[in-house]
């Protein structure tokens, strides 16, 4: 099991720090995806949330070499977020950045920075950081998610916005039900024994995920009702995705597509009935 | 009876100075001297040393009063300590200060045991803040920055970068210093159990100004003080120069090129109990004095159990503090002036009396996890006794300033963790040495 990668370009570089910094804001623990075309970062829990990071190599890497151990020459390994965004948090001043998979009592992602001086120089920046590979029988659950089968998909209004409403209905209840409908319509409802508030948003617009979409009637609301703590957490720390796209399951759950340049994030959280 | 003046350009020094030593110490020791000011600073657990002196040039006037009881003659020092709370209290806002403040006036008043800081501002504003001092012995760590194998010269800005590749919950960095070039790494005592992030920078020797290593070898020491002291440097863009000997031996941490002021930061190193011990010299004079002080004054009880030598006790870092409190309580010392013989015994048993007594459990247990700093600084109260016979032979210590006669402060340095046996050896000797001077 063979794996080194290098970054040469300070965008990249900056680009990749950026990526890991956010998820590390959400994410504890998180299994890294290593293949032959792309770097995904998996969070998979049964009845919580699911998270699917992709990142397409070639964008990112400038050498980039994996040897896994047979035929499907895939890598999975289960690192600490905080501690690979630590390694990665100074690299504004970094010429190149190399990755390398090292065993020396536990297997290491050794993290070679090669950061440029004040003087001139160079300066070598080595971070050993521990993670645990994970066996082949466990590899089913890291899959990436099948979709579902949506029953309305929307663009979400700026995340900003989205995120302030959330926060305030936060603190009045425990749940939150998102409500949909192929017009443009997008309701964020919180309901109490004392109060219930809605933010209602209009003209917005829908992602056609279905050809046969005319025969349906647009204006059905469909909605699913969540933990308001983990949708708040799923939206927080992403800095001006280009686009958000929310799909609604009715009754089941929210799919989150956050999508960057060259990264996609995907976030499934199940409903609470 | 001492009364000085800092100009508006000189108040962010000494703001970020007095910065640099409130995140080190709680207490702040103020000297005055003939040629200038000091502030010094020793952490709680004695392993930190920090000591900023403001030379008369810093200052648009500097007078100390020579008619004052305190000074007379010429070298003679003032000494104070006021809390570093207090002191920061006043200089915490130091950018507002900056901008308001046309000049600063420090005094010190004797006769009221106070000291004032009076800010001058603009629009004729005066503040003036008045705290307390107590009156202290002189601090002064036992440290020779002249005679280090190792010297690193302009490093500040270089390792202020490279700081912050190690997280704040670092404690401990090892410095592993080689021919070409200069290595950190994070020191995680359970190294290859706990998986945690290992960090490793090289320097290599362009990036310093000068590069003297003249025997390889590796050092750790604490971050969170030459953090603070690399808060200074960056803001002020002071050189700052390195010079050590090996493990165990302290870390020197110098401002030496500001023509206005100095700075010496003094880190314990951590002692590798892989390496070969250090040489135990000079350093220890003291300690075995003490020892032999205590067989002589008990020498007709019959004890059999008198160590040879009290440096060979092993106290851990956390223990260390109450030891030096202990072994300079001052009442102690005072109430029995006329028994110079049974001085010296009193302060050692005393304090390591308090160390196995009470906590000996403790130091057991720890003896076997804990790694020990050796403790840089010990405040003892000798003056008055230097004409008596069993401190007859105590060499001075080696020291760079030349006027602090007054007091004499020696370095009592246990150096290595010696086996557990042997501090459960002098256990009942200090018991029964304790019990014969009651």
């Amino acid at each position: 099991m063979k794996f080194r990668a290098r970054l040469d370009d300070a965008v990249s570089i900056t680009r990749l720090s950026n990526v890991v910094a956010t998820l590390a804001k959400n994410v504890k623990v998180c299994v890294l995806r290593l293949s032959a075309g792309k770097v995904c970062f998996v969070i998979s829990g049964k009845g919580s949330i699911n998270m699917w990071c992709e990142l397409n190599q070639s964008k990112f890497f400038s050498e980039y070499r994996i040897e896994g151990r047979d035929e499907h020459n895939e890598i999975f390994l289960e690192v600490q977020m905080e501690q690979l965004a630590r390694a990665l948090r100074h690299t504004s001043t970094a010429v190149s950045v190399k990755m390398k998979l090292t065993k020396r009592n536990g297997a290491y992602l050794l993290i070679d920075i090669i950061q440029a001086t004040v003087t001139g120089g160079n300066r070598n920046v080595v971070h050993e950081v521990p993670v645990n590979i994970v066996p082949q029988r466990l590899w089913a659950d890291y899959q990436e998610p099948d979709m579902p089968d949506i029953d309305v998909s929307i663009f979400l209004p700026p995340l900003k916005q989205v995120k302030t409403i959330i926060d305030r209905m936060k603190s009045l209840d425990n749940y939150i039900t998102l409500s949909a409908n192929m017009s443009g319509e997008l309701n964020i409802r919180i309901e109490t024994s004392t109060v219930t508030a809605t933010t209602y948003f209009k003209n917005l617009t829908n992602h056609k995920f279905r050809d046969d979409d005319d025969e349906l009637d647009k204006t059905v609301m469909y909605e699913a009702r969540v933990d308001i703590k983990k949708l708040s957490h799923v939206l927080t720390g992403h800095f001006n995705p280009i686009k958000v796209i929310c799909n609604i399951v009715d009754g089941c759950g929210l799919q989150f597509f956050l999508l960057h340049q060259d990264v996609s994030l995907q976030y499934y959280i199940p409903a609470i009935s | 009876m001492m009364k000085c003046f800092i100009p508006d350009t000189g108040i962010h020094a000494f703001g970020k100075a007095i910065h640099c030593l409130c995140k080190i110490g709680e207490e702040i020791f103020i000297e005055t001297r003939k040629h200038g000011l000091s502030f010094k600073t020793v952490n709680s657990a004695r392993s930190a040393y920090a000591c900023f002196e403001f030379k008369k040039s810093f200052f648009d006037s500097y007078r100390i009063g020579a008619d004052s009881s305190v000074l007379n003659g010429e070298g003679s020092i003032f000494c104070c300590k006021v809390l570093s709370k207090c002191l920061l209290l006043i200089f915490r806002a130091l950018s507002s200060l900056e901008k308001t403040v046309n000049q600063c006036q420090i005094s010190i008043d004797s006769d009221s045991s106070t000291i004032a800081v009076i800010f001058l501002c603009k629009h004729g504003i005066t503040k003036r803040h008045r705290i307390n001092y107590n009156d202290c012995e002189m601090l002064k760590a036992v440290y020779n920055k002249e005679n280090c194998f190792n010297h690193l010269g302009g490093v500040s800005s270089s390792l202020s970068e490279v700081v912050v590749n190690f997280p704040n919950s670092q404690d401990e960095v090892t410095l592993v210093a080689m021919n070409d070039k200069i290595q950190l790494k994070n020191y995680n005592e359970d190294f290859g159990d706990s998986r945690s992030i290992s960090t490793e920078i090289y320097l290599l020797s362009e990036e310093f100004d000068s590069f003297e290593i003249s025997k390889e070898t590796s050092v750790t020491f604490c971050l969170k003080e030459l953090r603070a002291l690399l808060a200074f440097t960056d803001s002020l863009d002071d050189c700052l120069n390195i010079n050590f000997n090996s493990c165990g031996s302290p870390v020197v941490f110098s401002i030496d090129d500001n023509p206005q002021y100095t700075a010496d930061v003094v880190l314990a190193s951590l002692m590798d109990n892989q390496e070969e011990e250090p040489t135990q010299q000079e350093t220890n004079i003291s300690a075995t004095i003490e020892a032999t002080s205590v067989h002589q004054t008990l020498n007709h009880d019959d004890s059999p159990y008198i160590p040879d030598n009290v440096s060979q006790i092993y106290v851990p870092l956390k223990d260390l503090e109450r030891t030096c409190v202990a072994g300079t309580n001052e009442t102690d010392l005072r109430s029995h002036q006329n028994e110079p013989h049974q001085l010296s015994y009193a302060t050692t048993s005393h304090a390591m009396d308090s160390l196995l007594l009470d906590d000996e459990k403790e130091i057991l247990t720890a003896d076997r996890e804990t790694p020990a700093f050796k403790p840089l600084v010990n405040i003892s109260n000798n003056s008055q006794y230097k004409g008596s016979s069993n401190r007859r032979s105590l060499e001075p210590v080696p020291s760079e300033f030349d006027d602090d006669k007054e007091f004499d402060c020696s370095g009592v340095v246990p150096s290595t963790p010696p086996p557990l046996k042997k501090v459960r050896d002098t256990c009942p000797v200090l018991r029964v040495s304790h019990k014969a001077y009651e």
